[in-house]
């Protein structure tokens, strides 16, 4: 089976808009922060390879590329998702209720196989903010309401424990897949690209 | 979640759909564009956000794709029984076998997200357009695809392998030794045609039929049909030029992927308009799902549209509409059946075991009927293609509509297919896609209006009336230049013009620039 599994593993990030979705990728990826709020261009996920239990795997995190904001992300940001993680803001209530939202949409869009035992990680963003109105109390219950989600509390801006909450999301991710002894659904697939798109001339017959 | 949707665009695009009121946000500005979501629809939004166009996308769905969308089992029955613009005569029954004790109508319904249904299904040509703009454009990294198992005929009431490989034609049992030297050599001799323009064929069969030109080779019946049916996908009348290149257009798709010239996207072709839209998102463009328009009207003395949705006035310079959505004030024209689609589920592949090694993956067949006036085409899908749970099998059948009932339209073609021999059938639908009969908006109003789905195998006509509209909207833009990878794009230091400059394509360069203007005046909540 070890042959079996996949060495890319893939992330998708969601929640409310400006609760720091993309800053949290940005830390953890780039070690970079930027204060002013606004659109990302050409860049919409971004990949790192980590280390986990001595084995090396790509993990590619996927931003929202801003479809959230009306609601309007479609079913195909969701395939083959190995980790969900749910951000709120530590000074947005709103975002921390609207968390019980994303958790449910995900479920349904993505439909896991086994969605009660599906990797989900909670971080409560921005803590380094002066406003906080979500207490850590508040945000642990609702993760452990939830099957004990892990829950860590985060600035991106200070880059504080943005490292450790994804080192948790590619160990469970990992994990999800060693527990369902994960064959692969989907065998045979198979990405575009011009590498392997050999050029077509009339030498090409392959009859 | 906020709800602060600028008002002005370069361009609006606009999905079809009923006409629904939401409370979402209230208005677009700058130089902006206006779009609905179907495939078409998606990449006129993507090129025009690609090359730095403000451009809001809305769609009154609440899924993305319209006509060309992929729906759950649930989904897919509530849409056949509403009477939706440009899907209706929908349709669908349960035939409850008592010897299928597996596959009940509940058991079904359970699995209901676990099914991924094609209102318009395609393959595409491993060479062909789509292939071509999604490696060009970098889209394709949005989407994974699966190579076609087999293409297929119809032959003396049997299904058969057609070989697509060299060593498929080999291996195959279905053709005698003599019929294999000459499957070979007309082959060849298509894939050389228009090399040597003095060649005498191209002489002798100028202004005839292809299936003269076939009959003078002195093929056997079998090999006729395979290459009429199959492989050039010709009629009786279809001329020699035409059906070399249709040759030539299947030949040059072989030994890309996998053992024939088609891919099938993942999940369904629903996936396809998600990519562009994604890319269109990418760069800046904003999505809007669940969002009518409640009229669009030229203002005075501006060149401006203003376009009313959901109480709010929205100002863009161009507009892109899917057929079902440009207000009547605008377009003059009925809508009249186009497409007659099928879609049956059933616990057993078409053609057995020997089709369908492993489990099955994804069958392509084309049909015509005795007197060959009519075609459709057959995809068969098993669980591999990430549509349908594992032990059903869908098949999606396709064919002009030549009335306003899809199951008498498509009845030559059931008949033949599940008379004898049938696979268990355990559901079927069916339903028209309706389209206008012309889609000219008014003359000078910047308003575009996008053909609906046409009856082709591949996206070549969509993907050239989408290059047509940009083409009419921004005239000597490129049309999707490639999109760098996320690694080329170098950010360079805390600055918030955070993103080096100099590593930037000129394009994008220049497209930072008006972004960062764009997002000064947008007032978006911190």
């Amino acid at each position: 089976m070890a042959n079996r599994k996949k060495s890319l593993l893939k992330v998708i990030i969601l929640g409310d808009s400006s609760v720091g979705k993309t800053s949290l990728m940005n830390q953890y990826v780039n070690k970079r922060f930027s204060n002013q709020y606004k659109a990302t261009i050409g860049a919409d996920f971004c990949t790192k390879e980590v280390v986990v239990n001595d084995r090396v795997v790509t993990m590619q995190i996927w931003d929202t590329a801003g479809q959230e904001r009306f609601q309007s992300l479609g079913v195909a940001f969701y395939r083959g998702a190995d980790c969900c993680v749910l951000v709120y803001d530590v000074t947005a209530p709103n975002s921390f209720k609207n968390l019980d939202s994303w958790r449910d949409e995900f479920l349904i869009q993505a439909s896991p196989r086994d969605p009660e035992h599906f990797p989900f990680v909670v971080l409560g963003n921005k803590v380094d903010l002066d406003n906080r109105q979500v207490s850590t109390r508040r945000a642990q219950q609702w993760c452990q309401s939830k099957n004990d989600i892990p829950y860590y509390e985060t600035s991106a801006k200070e880059g504080i424990n943005v490292e450790m909450a994804f080192q948790t999301i590619a160990k469970n991710a990992l994990e999800q897949e060693t527990e369902a002894e994960l064959i692969n659904d989907f065998p045979d697939q198979i990405r575009l690209n011009s590498d392997n798109n050999r050029p077509g001339n009339a030498d090409n017959c392959q009859c | 979640m906020s709800d602060d949707l600028p008002d002005q665009f370069d361009l609006v695009v606009i999905g079809t759909g009923k006409k629904k009121s939401f409370n979402t946000p209230s208005t677009l500005h700058d130089d902006s564009l206006l779009l609905l979501l179907g495939f078409t629809e998606s990449c006129i939004a993507a090129a025009a956000s690609r090359i730095g166009k403000t451009v809001l996308h809305i769609d009154p769905n609440e899924y993305y794709g319209d006509v060309w969308s992929s729906f759950s089992l649930d989904a897919f029955n509530n849409l056949l029984e509403q009477s939706n613009t440009m899907v209706r005569n929908g349709s669908f029954v349960w035939h409850e076998a008592s010897d299928n004790a597996d596959w009940t109508r509940e058991k079904l319904l359970e699995k209901s997200r676990r099914f991924s249904l094609d209102l318009s299904p395609r393959v595409a040509y491993s060479a062909g357009e789509l292939v071509k703009l999604l490696i060009k454009s970098n889209i394709c990294r949005y989407a994974e695809f699966r190579a076609l198992d087999h293409v297929c005929m119809w032959y003396n009431n049997e299904l058969v392998s057609v070989p697509c490989s060299r060593s498929d034609v080999f291996n195959t049992k279905t053709l005698s030794i003599v019929e294999k030297r000459l499957l070979m050599k007309f082959l060849t001799t298509c894939n050389d045609y228009g090399e040597d323009k003095c060649n005498e064929d191209s002489l002798e069969f100028r202004g005839r039929t292809f299936l003269e030109y076939l009959k003078a080779q002195r093929v056997t019946d079998k090999i006729a049909t395979c290459v009429m049916q199959a492989i050039a996908m010709c009629t009786h009348d279809t001329s020699f030029e035409e059906g070399m290149q249709r040759t030539q257009r299947f030949l040059g798709s072989l030994g890309r992927y996998g053992n024939t010239p088609f891919l099938f996207p993942m999940y369904g072709c629903g996936e396809l308009p998600q990519c562009f839209c994604r890319l269109c998102a990418v760069y800046g463009g904003i999505y809007c799902l669940k969002r009518g328009v409640d009229d669009i009207s030229v203002e005075a003395n501006f060149s401006d549209l203003l376009v009313s949705s959901a109480g709010k006035t929205l100002r863009a310079k161009q507009v892109v509409c899917a057929p079902g959505q440009v207000p009547a004030a605008h377009l003059h024209s009925e809508l009249r059946a186009h497409i007659s689609r099928g879609l049956l589920i059933a616990t057993s592949p078409l053609g057995g075991e020997d089709l369908n090694k492993g489990g099955g993956g994804v069958n392509l067949l084309r049909l015509l009927t005795s007197d060959g006036q009519r075609e459709a085409f057959l995809i068969q899908l098993s669980h591999y293609s990430g549509t349908c749970p594992e032990g059903l099998y869908l098949f999606h059948l396709t064919t002009q509509a030549i009335s306003e009932d899809p199951a008498a339209d498509l009845a030559p073609f059931t008949e033949l297919l599940f008379g004898v021999q049938a696979p268990q059938l355990i559901y079927s639908a069916y339903f028209t896609i309706a389209a206008q009969a012309a889609t000219n908006t008014a003359p000078n109003t910047p308003i575009y209006c996008t053909a609906p789905p046409s009856y082709e195998l591949d996206y070549d006509a969509a993907i050239a009336n989408a290059q047509e509209i940009f083409g009419k909207l921004y005239a000597d833009a490129e049309f999707l230049p490639r999109a760098p990878d996320p690694e080329e794009i170098v950010v360079d230091g805390e600055d918030p013009s955070a993103l080096n400059e100099h590593s930037l394509p000129e394009d994008l360069r220049a497209q930072l620039h008006d972004l960062e203007h764009a997002a000064q005046d947008m007032d978006i909540a911190e």
